[in-house]
């Protein structure tokens, strides 16, 4: 089954075919919820929302390209229309333990797993933690971001740094842990 | 910046590809949204739902696998690879679509499930790297084969489209390993259409592009040479030295010629994803007037009886003094240049009072001084 027919099949609104990109994309779209989510729920909610916007502009899609990187550009681009809905009026309060649907890995020596790298990017403020995910994950510039979320690049650049400064503080805390653990 | 940059690296590998889990009620909320609005098509869709159903179960059951090795593969290394991390997810570049007003990076994105290989085909991406050009005009197919040729993931790369879960890429090996989170991204963008021949453009071997620019040191003396690295990646640099001076080395070693405050630009760009970044290099002189005296006795008695002004790193000097009327008392060129009080150093005793000097040297770095002082000149006491 190429990407091709499963976008005509999910054109012609066939649950099969709709069900079985969402199966296919899906997992790996939650990670990317789960980077700009405060926790799993949040993450869902993005989900949800991404995917219903997927099926909505599928007829947009242009089979040259990948429907990977369209789904996600477009599950991105939800997420932060979700946090500028659900989020700028809130406080920002760092969540202390946060369940983020992510399975448990063993740690391999001093090596931090994926879901502490989660929980330290869930622990910034949600501002913080948009930049960092559009810059170092997704690779956008300042330039990018800026216009993206409406705010100024130096804007981008200071939370950038700021949310750099935060990360490394929580990396060695949590190497010294390490540390007195393994000692 | 720089004990900073491992974050990036460490936060970009670890989560770029990090997958999640789903809860089964994800699907039902979406499905009862989409089943809102009505269905076109219908005739594709019964033509294409029983085959559809079928794939639907085959994909089910190899994802079930795969769910497998992503729960218990990633506690172990990937030892059991038995494709040698020839599993690539390849993307094809998507030329047009906006629909969500994002740019492009987010396509550039795919897993390698072996950390081995992902390693070595990111040095022959960057070796290969600095063939690329003005991506977005599509990279040549020739860079594609190159690429694929020093790649391992070459093999499966062209051959295979997005569909990452697709049954032809596991059903032949079911205990294939995990594929997510290992892996730093890599992109093996095949031409559309799986094709390589028939794929006239858009064809890239990519990672994300990441600026970071890297100095063993920012600031020295001149002459300062500047060993430059880009700690994020790129398939091409252009770094701008800021002295008119440009490298498309990877890491570039630069020699500044006059001292000055540089500002280094790096621009980075892998396939359409574009990134850059700057940092100021100061390059201090080493030029410079030591000391200028402000009084001398030329009285014969040996102590001060001659100005001179005491210069380092100078090979060029003029220094003209004047009276205060403005008449050119004497002149000399050289460092080692001095004054002893007489008109143009020779017979006639000029009197004590205020004298101008002005001096104009260029130094060995090629930095113009240009400095004007007065000194007095005392022969009575």
């Amino acid at each position: 089954m190429s990407d091709e027919e499963l976008v005509k099949g999910c054109l012609a609104k066939d649950p099969a075919a709709q069900k079985l990109l969402f199966d296919t994309y899906s997992r790996k779209m939650m990670g990317v919820c789960l980077r700009y989510a405060d926790d799993a729920d949040e993450a869902q909610d993005m989900l949800q929302n991404g995917f219903i916007r997927v099926f909505e502009k599928l007829d947009s899609f242009k089979a040259m390209g990948s429907l990977e990187g369209w789904i996600r550009k477009i599950v991105v681009n939800e997420s932060l229309t979700w946090i500028r809905k659900n989020k700028y009026r809130q406080n920002d309060i760092a969540l202390e333990d946060v369940k983020t649907g992510i399975n448990d890995e063993s740690k391999k020596g001093t090596e931090l797993n994926e879901k502490d790298l989660l929980k330290m990017i869930a622990k910034l403020p949600t501002g913080f933690r948009t930049v960092f995910n559009l810059y170092a994950i997704e690779g956008y510039s300042h330039k990018e971001i800026a216009e993206m979320l409406g705010i100024t690049e130096g804007t981008s650049k200071s939370q950038y740094a700021r949310a750099k400064a935060q990360l490394q503080k929580a990396l060695s805390l949590e190497y010294e842990l390490t540390e007195k653990r393994m000692a | 910046m720089k004990e900073h940059d491992h974050i990036e690296k460490l936060f970009r590998e670890k989560l770029q590809n990090l997958e999640g889990d789903v809860p089964a009620s994800a699907w039902e909320n979406i499905s009862n949204q989409i089943a809102a609005t009505p269905a076109a098509g219908s005739a594709i869709a019964k033509t294409l739902s029983g085959k559809l159903i079928a794939g639907a179960g085959i994909i089910t059951g190899a994802a079930a696998i795969i769910a497998g090795a992503i729960y218990f593969g990633n506690s172990e290394d990937h030892t059991n690879s038995q494709q040698q991390g020839t599993e690539t997810v390849s993307q094809i570049g998507s030329n047009e679509d906006n629909a969500s007003g994002l740019s492009d990076s987010e396509e550039n994105m795919a897993e390698y499930n072996s950390d081995k290989t992902t390693s070595r085909l990111k040095n022959n991406n960057q070796s290969a790297g600095a063939l690329q050009n003005e991506a977005y005009a599509g990279s040549t197919e020739q860079q594609l084969a190159e690429e694929s040729a020093n790649g391992e993931a070459a093999s499966s790369s062209s051959n295979q489209t997005s569909s990452s879960q697709s049954p032809s890429r596991y059903g032949n090996s079911p205990k294939g390993p995990s594929r997510i989170m290992r892996g730093v991204e890599q992109v093996v963008n095949a031409g559309a259409n799986n094709d390589r021949g028939n794929a006239p453009s858009g064809q890239q071997t990519t990672e994300v592009a990441k600026a970071n620019i890297s100095a063993d040191k920012e600031s020295g003396d001149w002459p300062l040479t500047v060993q430059f690295s880009n700690l994020g990646t790129g398939a091409e640099q252009l770094w701008d030295f800021g002295d008119g001076e440009q490298s498309t080395d990877l890491s570039p070693e630069h020699t500044f010629k006059k001292p000055g405050v540089y500002t280094v630009k790096l621009q980075t760009s892998s396939g359409r994803s574009n990134a850059e970044d700057k940092i100021q290099i100061t390059v201090r002189s080493i030029s410079e007037i030591v000391r200028e005296p402000n009084v001398f006795t030329p009285n014969g008695d040996g102590e001060n009886d001659l100005f001179s002004i005491e210069f380092k790193e100078m090979r060029a000097v003029t220094v003209s003094i004047s009276s205060v009327n403005g008449e050119l008392v004497h002149t000399w060129e050289g460092p080692d240049g001095s004054w002893n009080g007489m008109q143009m150093n020779s017979g006639k005793l000029l009197p004590d009072g205020l004298y101008y000097y002005i001096i104009r040297a260029v130094g060995n770095d090629g930095v113009v001084h240009n400095k004007k002082g007065s000194v007095t000149l005392l022969r009575s006491n």
